[in-house]
Parts: structure tokens; C-alpha cells; sequence
């Protein structure tokens, strides 16, 4: 009954209602899209770091960061390999050989960075495959894959032949070996499509005279959580004596540190957010309230309880919650599908250590549209409580003055 | 006995042919082509190399940003081994590079430090001219690792050669042209060709003279048509060949000797 | 006597006339606090990396900038100083030279980068010392020292005192070779540098690669870094034209920060934006509540010949009463609460890493943006929302009026 009462006293003011809903509506969409905004800015960008090239962590010697040399190879590779294959948490791992070395074409030569992969392996892991414009993956042992950037200064097309020189692990002479590109790549990075080459491991192995030793492991795992957490166990079973296991947030810390301050900033927006709406529903309410004045009189001359006046404003209270909420979610769903088309542009933009390659999508979870909405009938209520207090002190004599 | 009018002719064609190949002006000349060529291209590629060379030479480098000429004494033995010492202009004067087979050191006076150079410095150009490393001293030999051909051209005196890299050959180009003189065998022109057919780089080779008792090209241009306007010369002032050179020329020790 | 009246309408619903100047109050002091952190963190992030690195300006030859190459140098550096020395508006300028090479020691080598400094103008105008360990600095320009990167010196095994082989290609085509004592080192990962990073005496530097007296940077110190971009073209046209000089103010020399910044600069704008939206709302219910609870009222006001204008000019009146009400607290305390955050910073629970610098905390600013442009944005948007009910209010038939409610 006194349910039927409030949705009336709500469907009154039509026009009041609705603006009021609106604006809190407004105010739950927003939250709810800064939200989404906020988790897929930190899916999209997680993704993007580890899933273009980073991985979601690296295996290298002690050191080997700090000190790139070629011969600070992976220690135990045999053991460490055994040990990825057989946890559970590791989705994919492929190895890396890296060296430098130089690149000659007809027109221009550069220094380069040279990455031998495993060609299967390191398609489940970096998105090399799939950001190759022009021509194939690497298939053949004269293959090389070059950056688009690195393709224009040496002017090269596709099928011409390239040379690329190296000083061997050991004895440190020069090997220089013939390459056909077969495949431009853009990874949207401009050290990557500048500076970086890849070719068959088993190739790059071949003139370094390396053997079967690699300087990198890259690990994908299926739950990125367990890559964040030094304490997870996942870390001491492969951090083996001489070797360094590093997660993605390892090696680009500044990355988390920026997403950890916009979590922070969406926190700050929903409080503010929030307050603004107690303040428009008390508004509402009481104007309601002065509105029916002799009504609330009559009522309390008519012997009505106090709770039972209190109740009824709250229940009014409520109804304007569920229409806020209705609004606000069906706007939230509208702008966030709209946002989607296209996702929010964020390429080329630098954050951090890395550069954004994609856009950004807006993610809408199911806890969304149960917490938030549920903290605005929390709120809804108690910005009754005052209204609610006051309307039930209303006596018949008071009313009778106020009103023409 | 013949039978049809096919068979006729052919047996003719055939007999004429047989006539043409064993007249004696036309085998003779057939026998001189393809050895030849084997010939010709052993002869370019010991145009300056010899046995032993030691040599005076005059380098003049001409880019977009800076142009400057140096004096150069320069030691070779065989295809791989090289020494070259720059004395002028007097502020580079000493630095000495020593190449053997796949290593190369500099020597830097003022420092007095020998640096086993690295890659990257290897393959580029040398002392910024338009000479690589593999021009001065050759990895790959045309004879053995380029499949060549004789082709045609405007001089009668002179054999023109069309070069292309063989398969496991590791080389940039696509095509080397080279003119060589029917005479004495000399590499008067190579051009560099890049596998779009654009032509990248052209040496000259002039001012032939006998020196140190060998009739050589005194005189080796090149120009680069990718970075117009760059352009090297080379000429050498004075030379000696196979003459007795000991391999503890191409040594560290000697590198750092004071000159 | 309008005045009267709008005053008296206000007092009249006391507790409904508070409520939307709280909410107007509560707008203002949002905008201006968010504002003001973010102009505040980003100017600290700004003025860090342009007094201590890029300066505000930098003069290059040609299109260094973007392409930057050992010979695109500045040719004639005395007609350059000529004109930076006469500017009234530069406090300091710096030069600088850069070039690549390849630094020897024992028996390892690796490539490096170079950047030749005056260590007096470089102290004066970006204080590049401070960042370097132990207070060391270069003597003067013609020091032959080095000071390196502590990665570096970790990749050589180097202590100060010993002496490193650099080497690399003259401007004259001459191989560039010496050996320099190091002098002092410099954490480059804290201080966003490059790890591969040398510093050396300019002249030093000038004689090892042949350069003679030229330079490729000059990095420029003005009385306001807010006029950057007009400094640099007034700049620009004191240049002698043949020189093909190109002045770049900081947000063109530090671009992808730039643009980094813009667009979360944007984001913040955009939440802004909802913000006053919800409030204007908010005032716009308020107002129309208000004037349709009194439509008698009007009714009987149009009836006894006031003319619309004069209701119309009330309801906004009304409003712009509040308002300003609304606007005289919510500056007061806009001006004491960003004061507050302008001297005691925000401590992050992480300290952040942005271009390679740390930053512990968000700094506020006070300056007449943070406290005028929220007030004035409330104070239109309330008007503007008003516009609506009076008109609505002036629009009222006396009959129709009366007969209601």
C-alpha cells in the first residue's frame, strides 16, 4: 500500500520527477560508463603491453636487463623449459635469441636489433603474426621481417634481398648471412618498427654459433592476476638459481602506476558524484513535501503515525531511486555502446614506457549494474531520512498557515 | 635413306651445320669465348690484390656535408689481408686499420689504443667514403661466386659482362655490369645494380699505367646514385707487387708500431 | 523594486533556496579543486622537465627537431647570441651539441650518446648538475671530462678517474677519436635520461668532432613560460632569415608529452562537464518548481498589468541573486581550500613515474583560472538554465493562471 502511495505521489509532479531522475540518472550513467571506462583503459592497456611483444612476464640470466650482452644467456634452459611445460598456470612460452647486429640494403645500412623466434611458438605469444601489413610470417630459413620504418630508410621491398651482419657469441667474428624480406611489420611503436628484425631462431643461432642457448623466455600465462603478485608461488617455482623471473609490471613499472592513479581519480568522481545526488533528491523531496503540506496536515490530524508518514516519503524516496536507476542504466548502456563503435582513440599516445597502439573500450560488468545502482537506493534513502523526519512533524495548524 | 621431305632438310641443316662448327675461323673463336671469361674474371678479381701489394694512395671524399683528402699507405697479401695507415691530414695521421679474414682493429695514435671494432662500425662505409669493407678487401671473388655472362656494348675493344650473385653468394646486388678492356684485361667500369634494376653505384677505373712492374688502373672513382653528390677517388701515387711480405705485417704488433 | 521582489521570493522557501545554492556552491568548489590539481601537477610535471631538460624555447637549424643529424648544425652561433644576448624577455640561454659515437674501456664497448654542455649557462639556466652525483661539474667548457651514465659506468666497471676511449665521425669526415678522465656520474633512470647518456665540456666536444664553434641546440629560458608559443615566433622573425633557423616552444620540442597531457586533460574536462550538467539540472527543477508553484501569483501580477519582460527579468533576477550568493561562498572557500592543497601536496600511495620522472604527490595551484572560470561557469549555467521557467513564467494568462492550482 504504501508502495502504491509513493509511486503516486512520485507520478504527480510528472515533469519534477523526471528532471530529478534525470539528473540522477545522469549521474549513475556517468559513474557507471567512468567505471567501464576505467576497466577497459586497464584491460586494453594490459593488453596491449603484453600482448604486442612484452608477454605477460620474461625469464632472462641475472642481469642480462641491465647488461644485454649476448653471452648472458638463460641459465638451466633445459630445466626451466621441462618446468613450463608442466605447470598449469603457463597458457603458452616461446624463446627469443637477441642480438645486435647491422642491416645492409643497396641504398642505406643500420644498426638493429635482432630477434630470433620460434615462428609457432611466438605466434601464441607476441602479436608479430597479426601486425604484419605487407607480405607473409616467417616461413623460410632466408626470411626476415622488418618494421615498416626501418623497410622505408633502407628503401625495401618486399622479396629483395637484404644482409645482415653479426659478431659471433664466443670468438666475436663477423658472420654476415643473405635475407629476403618476406614481411613488413607495424607494431604502431616506433623503436620496434625502427630498430628491430626478426628471423628464425634456428638461423640466428647458426651465426652466433650459440648453440641451443637462448637470452630470453616470454610466458603467457592464462590468469594475468598471477603475474602481479611477487608472493605467488608461480615465482619461486621459476626463479631458478641465476635466472630472473619478471612480470610485465616489472619491466614497465610506470604503467601500473599510471592506471593505479586512475583508479584513484574514479574513486574521488563517484563520491562527488553521489553527493550531488543526495543533494537533488532532498531537493526534490522537500519541494514535494511543501507541495502537498496540507495534505501532510490532514494526514496527521487524521490520526496517521509518524512512521507511516515517514515511511510513505521514503517510499516516495525509493520510486524516484528506480527511475533514476532505470534511466541511468539504459543511458549508461546507450553511451557506452555508442563509445564502443569505434572505442576511444588512444593510439600513439605514451604512457609510461609504452606507447598505446589501439583504441579503448568501455567494459561493462555485471557488478556495475548490481553495486552501483545499489548505492544509489542506499543514498536515496538515507537523503530521505531528512525529509522524511521533517514531513512527519507537519501538523495541521502549521500547514493551514503556509498555504495561499 | 631419307624418306620425307622433313627428314631432307633436316639432314641438310644438319650436315651445314656441321660444316659451320668445325670451319676453323669459327672454332677457334668459339674456344676463345668461355674459357676466357674465367679468365677475365680472375684477372678482375686480382685487379690490385696480387700476391703481395704495398702501395701509396690518395683518397679523396667528397659528401653532402664535408669533403676532405687523405694520404694512404696501404699492405696486402692475398684476398685477406690488409693494412692501411693514413698519413695525412696530420690530425688523423697514424690511424692504421688492420683487417684479417673477419676481424678488423683500429689503431688510434693520439690514444694510443688498439679497438677490435665492432660490427656496427664494420660494415659501414670506410672512413665515410663510398668504399665498404667488402670493396677493400673482397669476401666473395667474381669468378667463384658470381654466375657470369658476356653481354654487349657500344666499344669494340672492349668485353662487356653482365654478373649475378649465385645463390648462397651473400651480397646486396643484384647485378654487377662489368667493361673490361680486351687488351690487357683490365676493369675499366663495374656498375652496381639493386634487384629493382636501378643502378646504385658506378666505379671507374682510369689512367693506366705500369707501377711496381704491373700494368694497373691508377685512378678508381665512385659515385653513388642513391646519395647524390657523394663521390670517392682513388689514386695510386706509387705501388710495389709481390714482393716478399711477411704475414707479421698483418699483425696487432705491427698495427701499433709508430709510424 | 524588482530587486525587492527577487529578494524576498528567495528568503520566501529558505531551505529549498539553500539546497540549490549548496548545490551550486558544491560545483563551483569541485570544478575549482579539480582544476586546480590538475594544473597545478601538470605545471610541477612541466616545469620540472622544461627548467630542468628542454628549457622554454629551443632554436635548432633546419628541421632538426625531427630529424636530427650531426650536420644540421647552427652555423653562425655569434649572429644567434647577437640577437638572444639583446632580448629583454630571456633570462638565460644554453647551447648544446649532440652526436652518437662509441666509448671503449678494457675490452668492451658500446654505443653512446654524446651531449656537449657549458656547464656555467647549464647551471644558470637548467641546473643540469644538480642531477649529477657527488656536486661534481666540469671546470669550465674546455675540461677534458667525462661525465656518464651510472649504467654505464656499471656496463664498464668504471670509477672516476678512469679514462674512456669515445670515438665517432667528425663533421669533417675525420675519425673523432679521444680518450676522456671521468669525471663524475649521473643516475639516468631517476632523472629520465637517456642510460646511454655522456655529458662533456662543449668546446671539448666541438674540437673532438672538428665543429669548429657550431652547435645544434640552444635551450632558452623566458620570464613566462605561458608565452612560449608567441615568444617563439616573435623570436623567430629576430633571426637572421638565412640562418634557417626553426624556434620551437616546449610543447612542440616535448610533443608527446604534449599530447599525453592534452588528452587526459581532456578526460577531466569531459567529467566536468557532466558535473555542472548534473547540478544545472539540479537548478533547473528548483526554478521551475518555484515559478510553477507560484502561477497564481504570476497570474494575478500579469492581470494587474506588469508586463512580461518585468517577470521575466524577476525570475532571472532571482536567480542571479542566488547565485551570486552561492558564488561568494563557494569562492571563499574555492580560494582557501586550493591554498591549502597549493602548500601541502597530496601524498600518492604510489609515487608515479611520468617521462622518467618521479613524482611523490599532486600539487594544487591558485591562480584567477581555478577560482574565476568555475564561478563563472556556474553562474551561466544557472542563468542559462533559468532562461527557460521565466520565460515560461512571463508567458502566463492571467485567467488560466488564477483558475488554477
Amino acid at each position: 500500500m504504501i508502495s502504491k502511495i509513493g509511486l503516486r505521489n512520485v507520478l504527480r509532479n510528472k515533469r519534477r520527477s523526471f528532471l530529478s531522475a534525470l539528473a540522477i540518472g545522469i549521474g549513475l550513467a556517468s559513474l557507471i560508463i567512468a567505471d567501464g571506462f576505467l576497466i577497459g583503459m586497464r584491460e586494453s592497456v594490459i593488453k596491449i603491453v603484453t600482448e604486442t611483444y612484452l608477454g605477460h612476464a620474461q625469464i632472462h640470466s641475472m642481469g642480462y636487463r641491465e647488461n644485454p650482452e649476448p653471452e648472458n644467456f638463460v641459465k638451466n634452459l633445459p630445466e626451466i623449459t621441462t618446468k613450463l611445460n608442466s605447470l598449469q598456470e603457463i597458457q603458452a612460452w616461446a624463446t627469443r635469441i637477441i642480438s645486435v647486429g647491422m642491416i645492409k640494403s643497396p641504398s642505406n645500412m643500420q644498426n638493429v636489433e635482432i630477434i630470433g623466434i620460434d615462428k609457432l611458438k611466438e605466434s601464441k605469444i607476441s602479436k608479430i603474426k597479426k601486425v604484419i601489413v605487407k607480405g607473409k610470417y616467417l616461413e623460410h630459413a632466408q626470411d626476415i621481417l622488418i618494421g615498416r620504418r626501418l623497410a622505408e630508410k633502407l628503401d625495401l621491398k618486399l622479396g629483395e634481398k637484404i644482409v645482415l651482419t653479426v659478431a659471433q657469441v664466443f670468438s666475436g667474428e663477423l658472420t654476415q648471412e643473405l635475407f629476403k624480406l618476406s614481411g613488413i611489420f607495424q607494431f604502431g611503436v616506433k623503436e620496434q618498427d625502427a630498430g628491430m628484425v626478426f628471423i628464425l631462431d634456428s638461423r640466428l643461432a647458426e651465426m652466433l654459433q650459440s648453440h641451443n642457448r637462448v637470452q630470453e623466455v616470454v610466458i603467457k600465462l592464462h590468469d594475468l592476476k598471477n603475474s602481479e603478485s611477487k608472493s605467488h608461488p608461480l615465482w619461486r617455482k621459476l626463479e631458478f638459481q641465476g635466472n630472473e623471473f619478471e612480470s610485465w609490471s616489472d619491466l614497465v613499472p610506470s604503467v601500473l602506476a599510471v592506471l593505479s592513479m586512475s583508479d584513484q581519480s574514479v574513486g574521488i568522481i563517484a563520491t562527488l558524484l553521489l553527493f550531488i545526488v543526495l543533494l537533488g533528491i532532498l531537493n526534490t523531496l522537500f519541494m514535494s513535501i511543501f507541495e502537498r503540506m496540507y495534505e501532510f496536515g490532514v494526514l496527521q490530524a487524521l490520526g496517521t503515525r509518524k512512521l507511516m508518514v515517514f515511511k510513505m516519503i521514503l517510499s516516495e524516496a525509493l520510486w524516484l531511486g528506480l527511475f533514476s536507476l532505470v534511466i541511468g542504466s539504459v543511458l549508461s548502456v546507450l553511451v557506452s555502446l555508442m563509445m564502443n563503435i569505434n572505442g576511444v582513440s588512444y593510439a600513439g599516445i605514451e604512457m609510461g614506457e609504452i606507447t598505446l597502439t589501439g583504441p579503448i573500450y568501455v567494459v561493462m560488468t555485471l557488478k556495475q549494474f548490481i553495486y552501483y545502482p545499489l548505492l544509489l537506493i542506499l543514498f536515496t534513502l538515507l537523503a530521505a531520512i531528512y525529509p522524511g523526519i521533517h514531513a512527519t512533524k507537519i501538523t495541521l495548524a502549521e500547514a493551514m498557515k503556509k498555504s495561499l | 635413306m631419307i624418306k620425307n621431305i622433313f627428314g631432307k632438310v633436316l639432314f641438310l641443316f644438319m650436315s651445314f651445320a656441321y660444316i659451320i662448327h668445325n670451319n676453323p675461323i669459327y672454332a677457334n673463336n668459339r674456344a676463345k669465348i668461355i674459357p676466357d671469361l674465367a679468365l677475365i674474371l680472375a684477372r678482375v678479381d686480382q685487379q690490385y690484390r696480387f700476391k703481395t701489394g704495398h702501395a701509396e694512395l690518395e683518397m679523396q671524399i667528397k659528401t653532402k656535408n664535408w669533403q676532405r683528402t687523405m694520404r694512404l699507405e696501404m699492405w696486402t697479401k692475398g684476398l685477406k689481408k690488409t693494412l692501411i695507415t693514413i698519413k695525412t691530414p696530420k690530425k688523423d695521421a697514424g690511424i692504421t686499420t688492420l683487417r684479417l679474414a673477419k676481424s678488423m682493429w683500429n689503431y688510434f695514435p693520439k690514444i694510443n689504443k688498439v679497438i677490435k671494432v665492432p660490427p656496427s662500425m664494420m660494415m659501414g662505409s670506410w672512413m665515410g667514403s663510398d668504399f665498404t669493407n667488402d670493396d677493400l678487401v673482397k669476401e666473395s671473388t667474381y669468378l667463384e661466386d658470381y654466375s657470369a655472362k658476356f653481354s654487349s656494348g657500344p666499344a669494340p675493344d672492349k668485353y662487356y659482362i653482365e654478373l649475378r650473385p649465385k645463390k648462397n653468394t651473400v651480397s646486396v646486388w643484384d647485378k654487377v655490369n662489368l667493361v673490361v678492356d680486351k687488351k690487357t684485361l683490365i676493369l675499366r667500369q663495374q656498375e652496381n645494380f639493386d634487384e629493382r634494376g636501378e643502378k646504385v653505384r658506378t666505379m671507374l677505373f682510369s689512367d693506366i699505367k705500369i707501377m711496381g712492374g704491373q700494368l694497373i688502373p691508377t685512378t678508381m672513382s665512385i659515385s653513388s646514385h642513391k646519395h647524390q653528390g657523394n663521390q670517392t677517388i682513388v689514386r695510386y701515387l706509387s705501388a710495389t707487387f709481390n714482393k716478399e711480405m711477411l704475414d707479421s705485417v698483418f699483425s696487432r704488433r705491427n698495427l701499433q708500431k709508430k709510424r | 523594486m524588482i530587486f525587492k521582489m527577487a529578494l524576498r521570493n528567495i528568503l520566501r522557501q529558505k531551505r529549498r533556496s539553500f539546497l540549490t545554492a549548496l548545490g551550486m556552491i558544491f560545483g563551483m568548489v569541485i570544478m575549482s579543486f579539480s582544476i586546480s590539481l590538475v594544473d597545478g601537477t601538470y605545471g610541477t610535471i612541466i616545469e620540472t622537465f622544461t627548467k630542468g631538460q628542454s628549457g622554454f624555447l629551443q632554436i635548432h637549424a633546419g628541421d632538426y627537431l625531427n630529424n636530427p643529424s650531426l650536420y644540421k648544425n647552427i652555423k653562425y652561433p655569434q649572429k644567434v647570441t647577437k640577437v638572444l644576448d639583446r632580448e629583454q624577455n630571456i633570462i638565460g640561454y644554453t647551447p648544446r651539441v649532440y652526436a652518437a659515437g662509441l666509448a671503449f674501456f678494457k675490452n668492451k664497448s658500446t654505443g653512446i650518446s654524446l651531449q656537449g654542455i657549458d656547464p656555467e649557462r647549464e647551471k644558470l639556466v637548467t641546473g643540469l648538475n644538480l642531477k649529477w652525483s657527488n656536486n661534481v661539474n666540469f671546470k669550465d667548457s674546455e675540461e677534458r671530462a667525462v661525465i656518464v651514465s651510472s649504467r654505464l659506468a656499471g656496463f664498464f666497471n668504471l670509477v672516476a678517474g678512469d679514462a674512456l676511449v669515445i670515438i665517432s665521425q667528425g663533421a669533417d669526415g675525420s675519425i673523432a677519436n679521444d680518450k676522456y678522465r671521468v669525471k663524475g656520474f649521473f643516475d639516468a633512470k631517476k632523472n629520465g635520461l637517456n642510460s646511454q647518456l655522456i655529458y662533456i665540456p662543449l668546446n671539448t666536444m666541438q674540437e673532438f668532432l672538428s665543429l669548429g664553434d657550431r652547435v645544434h641546440e640552444y635551450a632558452i629560458l623566458t620570464k613566462d613560460i605561458l608565452q612560449s608559443r608567441k615568444d617563439s615566433i616573435r623570436l623567430a622573425q629576430k633571426l637572421p632569415a638565412s640562418l634557417n633557423l626553426a624556434v620551437a616552444p616546449w610543447q612542440v620540442v616535448l610533443k608527446d608529452f604534449y599530447q599525453a597531457m592534452e588528452a587526459d586533460k581532456q578526460g577531466n574536462r569531459i567529467t566536468l562537464g557532466i558535473l555542472i550538467f548534473m547540478v544545472a539540472l539540479g537548478i533547473l527543477n528548483t526554478v521551475l518548481m518555484s515559478v510553477m508553484e507560484r502561477t497564481r501569483e504570476f497570474g494575478v501580477l500579469k492581470a494587474i498589468g506588469t508586463r512580461p519582460q518585468t517577470i521575466f527579468k524577476l525570475i532571472l533576477l532571482e536567480n542571479s541573486l542566488l547565485a551570486c550568493f552561492s558564488l561568494f561562498i563557494g569562492m571563499s572557500i574555492s580560494i582557501a581550500l586550493v591554498y591549502y592543497f597549493s602548500v601541502h601536496e597530496i601524498k600518492l600511495r604510489e609515487a608515479f613515474n611520468y617521462g622518467g620522472l618521479e613524482f611523490t604527490g599532486m600539487r594544487g595551484i591558485l591562480s584567477y583560472k581555478v577560482i574565476l572560470v568555475p564561478a563563472a561557469v556556474v553562474y551561466f549555467s544557472s542563468l542559462l538554465v533559468s532562461l527557460w521557467p521565466a520565460f515560461r513564467a512571463a508567458l502566463i494568462e492571467p485567467i488560466k493562471a488564477m483558475n488554477d492550482y
